[in-house]
């Protein structure tokens, strides 16, 4: 569902991209430039996984708790140039699974004036991203003695969403066929709330207990950083393609704070403890190569 | 001609589908009446992850649990009704025979549940009323959370409770605290509504450490 929600998401931006475009160049007649690209690449997730604490820490548990969470990925990027000031894109990322991990779209205005062969500008991104939290009930396997840590024999994995919304001043500098552009800048982000639930069992005894985890979106404020170097192989007044390289990089210092929720024996004495782990470093970084294509 | 057949085969086709969408068994949903008179308990071995039914009549410390039935002595576990007949052109369905049972409701709600130790549980827990020692949880299929209710919210689910899977009350009864006595044996009191009061007596369980 999730899957076809980014699908529908990407394809109703790229609708919107390129209908307008059609339409506006049959009344302006020139102006609009529409440019399709395509990457192979590798995003990667960092965050180091810390010592266990009295209370659980998901961030500890990106990809079995080694604080790496790396996913290989197709990018599909579709951008609109209106006018010279204006340009929006969408993008969107499809992992190894060709499940969708990422969506975005941005608004880029460039400045008028230019600096010899520099260009500036202000960009304003959106993105939603997909990584994951697996086998966090190993905490309570490596904690909990005495008990059945975790009565939920399945693999327990949390598609945990991250959106993040900023703003990046840019440069870009463009020569007759290489173009290289520079965007850095900070915004917010925040990890969609998920709820989990743990049921545990005293080992030879009747106690059970049910630990629910509520989460909080862990708002954090993010500086990030891409670099695109395009080459044009093709160039001519209505067409240019050419290969592409782009490197990204986001940082920020997260935490995903929680409710949670203890019952033990029955359901009449819930003890709720507000649990707010400390915020560490976390980074995203992609590398990427393709082609493009400019109409 | 051929406008008029095609019509009818078209008219003909819309009745098959109005067969096949509704296509489910009609039971007749009215409850069939019985009464509890009856209680069966069965040891658990709750060592491991889940309860399960034991010969057994030892049990560890901290895992005292028993597996109670109330029942009609009767037997009206299942009672098969005749499937609701319509008239004329007849639903499209998976069986031959619509496999229909009755639901029944008792005539009597538990309204106590009383547990006595016959034997002192430890120093401090003589023989005499340990009902508020006790957690049960309902086994029927509409039973919904992951831990366990105090008996009186047992007895309250039984209030105009309807039983599709049979005429028969079932939970498991668990001791909270850890037996510090090497033999115990407990007296169950369940009264009704009616003033019907059920007693029945657990095995004499021997507590092991191993």
């Amino acid at each position: 569902m999730k899957k076809a929600l980014y699908l529908l998401y990407f394809l109703l931006a790229t609708l919107l991209l390129i209908y307008p475009a059609e339409g506006m160049a049959q009344q302006t007649g020139s102006g609009e430039r529409l440019s399709v690209d395509l990457q192979a690449g590798i995003r990667t997730y960092h965050r180091d996984s810390l010592p266990d604490g009295k209370n659980i820490d998901f961030l500890n548990f990106l990809d079995t708790g080694t604080g790496w969470d790396a996913f290989q990925f197709i990018g599909l990027t579709v951008s609109l140039k209106t006018s010279d000031r204006w340009t929006f894109t969408s993008n969107l990322k499809l992992y190894s699974d060709f499940g969708p991990g990422h969506f975005g779209i941005a608004s880029q205005y460039s400045f008028r004036k230019a600096c010899g062969l520099f260009h500036g500008g202000l960009r304003g991104v959106f993105g939603v991203s997909k990584l994951y939290i697996n086998q966090f009930n190993q905490y309570h396997v490596r904690n909990d003695s005495g008990f059945i840590a975790d009565l939920n024999p399945n693999y327990r994995q949390i598609n945990l969403t991250d959106l993040n919304l900023g703003v990046n001043p840019f440069a870009t500098l463009d020569t007759r066929r290489f173009h290289l552009k520079l965007a850095a800048g900070a915004g917010i982000n925040l990890f969609i709330p998920f709820s989990e639930t743990i049921v545990q069992k005293q080992v030879n005894g009747n106690l059970k207990r049910e630990l629910r985890y509520n989460t909080k979106p862990g708002t954090a404020i993010y500086a990030d950083a891409e670099l695109t170097a395009r080459f044009d192989l093709l160039k001519s007044e209505d067409l240019n393609a050419g290969i592409m390289l782009q490197a990204g990089v986001l940082f920020s210092r997260r935490a995903l704070p929680y409710l949670r929720e203890t019952n033990t024996w029955t359901y009449e004495n819930t003890v709720s403890d507000d649990i707010r782990p400390a915020k560490e470093w976390f980074s995203r970084s992609d590398v990427s190569m393709g082609i493009y294509l400019g109409l | 001609m051929n406008l008029m057949f095609r019509k009818i085969l078209y008219i003909l086709l819309l009745l098959n589908l109005l067969r096949i969408i509704p296509g489910c068994c009609e039971c007749d949903e009215t409850t069939r009446p019985f009464s509890f008179n009856k209680t069966d308990i069965v040891n658990l071995n709750n060592t491991g992850p889940w309860p399960e039914y034991t010969d057994s009549d030892t049990m560890r410390p901290a895992a005292v649990a028993f597996s109670v039935s109330l029942f009609d002595s009767a037997g009206y576990f299942y009672a098969q009704a005749p499937a609701v007949e319509t008239f004329g052109f007849s639903k499209a369905q998976a069986f031959a025979k619509c496999d229909c049972a009755f639901p029944f409701m008792a005539n009597q709600h538990l309204t106590d549940i009383r547990i006595e130790s016959l034997t002192p549980l430890s120093p401090d827990l003589p023989a005499g009323d340990v009902s508020a020692l006790f957690v049960a949880k309902p086994t029927s299929n509409a039973a919904s959370g992951n831990l366990y209710i105090p008996l009186n919210d047992l007895c309250r689910q039984t209030i105009g409770k309807v039983y599709y899977d049979g005429g028969i009350e079932s939970f498991e009864l668990y001791l909270k605290t850890t037996v510090q006595h090497a033999e115990v044996r407990f007296a169950f009191q369940f009264t009704f509504s009616d003033n019907l009061v059920l007693r029945d007596t657990t095995r004499l369980i021997t507590i092991a450490e191993r």
